[in-house]
């Protein structure tokens, strides 16, 4: 078994984990009653789209330092893997307050800034797609460097406007601790599934550029 | 690997809906709402009839309103939990499918390169 196919299993066991313990351990909110379910796997995946900006940030700064062509692709699996978390983010985001605020959307501070946020990384594959190979991977770098700088906005969001429908960041700390295991088991098992596709994602990548380095020798 | 992953994701599916079958969600009824359901149900009936009648129609409107809250709750809930498994597991046999044609792929040239040889 390769390191992918184990981090692959571990995060589904933690994922089944995770949804039974969200069920069947973790005691039901008061006010949102079932519906308050959601939170678990919608903040978690939040979160784990911060984790995956993280790295393309991280990594984006490493290839302009570098120019190591492992650090470019790095920065764009991580970015196409968040984009995904973003989908979890806002397809669940509008389920939950469909319920709890009555509408769907809502153009409150948390809500904007996250969207700009997973706009600014879906230019930036757009950006990719765009551009000349060496060009491409210079400006895209320079843009996930400049698109994470959002991140801490969106988290204190609530905190630098009042008046937003989001709960402040301190909620999380005050949960029940039947609910904070749950919570704390749920990102867990996503962060473990980000790392699962990360590395497939990354292997991918890899194949593709063994496979174009061959064409080109070919046509030489 | 991509046998695999489709068979997990499959797995994956079944366990999701077997554990949230199995995972009881015990009905969480409130002061507030109960109180509201039974003023409804009053207001609604205008029948002249003792009290034990009047009690089992009150009860009767009260569970049934309860039911039905709990009932969009769900919806709701499942709706949510669908789609997140859905997202993943395109997401991922999306990735498998690509990784698999790339393989194939690979191997062809290194097959032509051979025979080239």
């Amino acid at each position: 078994m390769t390191r992918t196919q184990l981090i692959g299993l571990l995060s589904a066991i933690l994922l089944f984990v995770a949804i039974y313990v969200v069920f069947s351990f973790a005691e039901i909110e008061m006010t949102m009653l079932e519906v308050q379910k959601i939170f678990y796997f919608h903040i978690s995946s939040a979160f784990t789209l911060f984790l995956a900006f993280g790295v393309t940030f991280i990594s984006s700064i490493l290839y302009l330092i570098k120019r190591r062509d492992k650090h470019d692709t790095i920065a764009l699996v991580s970015t196409e893997i968040g984009i995904v978390f973003g989908v979890v983010v806002f397809t669940t985001g509008p389920i939950w307050a469909r319920y709890a605020w009555n509408t769907w959307w809502n153009w409150e501070p948390r809500l904007t800034s996250a969207l700009i946020l997973w706009l600014t990384y879906i230019g930036y594959l757009i950006l990719r797609s765009a551009l000349a190979e060496e060009k491409k991977r210079v400006y895209s770098a320079v843009l996930g460097i400049i698109g994470f700088l959002n991140v801490p906005i969106v988290y204190f969001s609530v905190e630098l406007w009042q008046g937003g429908l989001h709960p402040d960041t301190s909620t999380k700390m005050n949960l029940p601790s039947t609910m904070q295991i749950a919570w704390l088991i749920s990102w867990l098992a996503l962060t473990l599934l980000y790392l699962f596709l990360l590395m497939f994602r990354y292997r991918t990548e890899q194949i593709k550029l063994e496979l174009e380095t061959i064409q080109h020798q070919q046509m030489n | 690997m991509h046998k695999g992953l489709w068979i997990t994701v499959l797995i994956a599916f079944a366990l999701f809906f077997g554990l949230f079958i199995l995972s009881q969600i015990p009905v969480a009824i409130t002061q507030d709402e109960v109180s509201i359901a039974v003023s409804d149900a009053i207001a609604e009936t205008n029948a002249q009839v003792d009290e034990i009648e009047i009690e089992q129609l009150v009860t009767q409107k009260a569970v049934g309103k309860l039911e039905a809250r709990q009932k969009k709750r769900l919806k709701f809930l499942v709706s949510a939990y669908f789609i997140i498994w859905l997202i993943f597991s395109l997401y991922a046999l999306h990735l498998a499918k690509m990784q698999n044609q790339l393989c194939k792929r690979l191997e062809q040239l290194h097959s032509d390169l051979q025979q080239k040889r």
